[in-house]
């Protein structure tokens, strides 16, 4: 789980060119939205794109995408137990 | 007022990896490529603005040419400032970028590469950083037209509610690009530096924009 997180700071970085922020900068279980990040809308878009171009996994609803990418580390479970 | 009393104050040029304001080189990176010579512009004149890394190329060198402008309308309300600009190439650089993200075999369509694919986005990111709320419109012509830049200058500062327009050429396409703004406004006694004040003509548009055009 460890290797996943630290391979999704590095896509999220470059998924949202996140310029100036390093993989140590990010807090796996800080909120990503409004704290944490500071991500908008656009980018939320942009990171449910990208588990499904990365990890063949489908976010099926709003509510379900609200908890997935609350964090980093929501998102590595979701990607953990949703894995093909 | 008629266009006569009005002025072309500030220039920014940016073109072949060199920086120019009123005609004084500031920066010049001739052995970087446009994406680092980009984000070098960035570190040297906004340096606090991370929104600028998700801007597409349009947006990044519209906020470069208004970051150098804007002591020209810092002063000014923004309901009293109107941006006009013009290009080419509308935003097919970034198009055929988003094009790349839904290609049948690989069709993973890119929200943030989307939310770019129209030319006056650039016109809105300016808008936002500068609290801009006057006129604005993007008008897209094979060449510079100086008699339609003009005109729509002139008509927009001959409302009384326009103090200032942000204006000019704004052009890129993959790594060739182009940007040339300026800032017209009306004349009045409290300015100082008459010299650098170019008179606001449809000839003097052609000359200002013809003089950076081969570098």
């Amino acid at each position: 789980m460890d290797e996943l997180v630290e391979k999704l700071k590095n896509e999220i970085i470059q998924a949202l060119n996140l310029e100036d922020i390093k993989p140590e900068d990010i807090d796996p279980t800080a909120p990503l939205f409004i704290e944490g990040l500071g991500l908008d809308s656009i980018d939320a878009l942009e990171l449910i794109v990208l588990i499904e171009k990365k990890y063949g996994i489908k976010i099926e609803s709003a509510e379900d995408g609200k908890k997935v990418l609350y964090s980093v580390n929501t998102m590595a479970e979701f990607i953990h137990k949703n894995k093909k | 007022m008629n266009s006569t009393n009005y002025i072309i104050s500030k220039q920014c040029v940016i073109t072949s990896n060199k920086l120019f304001v009123n005609n004084k080189l500031i920066d010049n990176y001739s052995e970087i490529n446009f994406n680092e010579f980009l984000k070098e512009l960035y570190h040297e004149h906004i340096k606090s603005y991370p929104k600028y890394f998700k801007m597409d190329n349009l947006s990044k060198l519209g906020i470069i040419a208004a970051e150098l402008l804007s002591d020209e309308f810092k002063n000014i309300n923004g309901k009293n400032i109107s941006i006009v600009l013009m290009n080419s190439a509308s935003s097919l650089d970034t198009d055929n970028n988003f094009q790349k993200t839904i290609m049948p075999d690989n069709y993973f369509p890119s929200p943030s590469l989307f939310v770019y694919t129209l030319p006056n986005i650039v016109v809105g990111e300016i808008c936002i950083k500068h609290k801009i709320f006057g006129e604005t419109a993007f008008f897209i012509s094979e060449h510079f037209d100086e008699k339609l830049m003009y005109n729509v200058i002139a008509n927009v500062l001959n409302n009384a509610i326009t103090e200032l327009v942000f204006a000019g050429w704004i052009d890129v396409f993959e790594n060739n690009y182009y940007v040339n703004l300026f800032v017209v406004k009306k004349n009045n006694e409290l300015l100082v530096n008459q010299n650098e004040l170019v008179n606001f003509t449809t000839e003097n548009l052609k000359l200002l924009f013809n003089k950076y055009c081969n570098i």
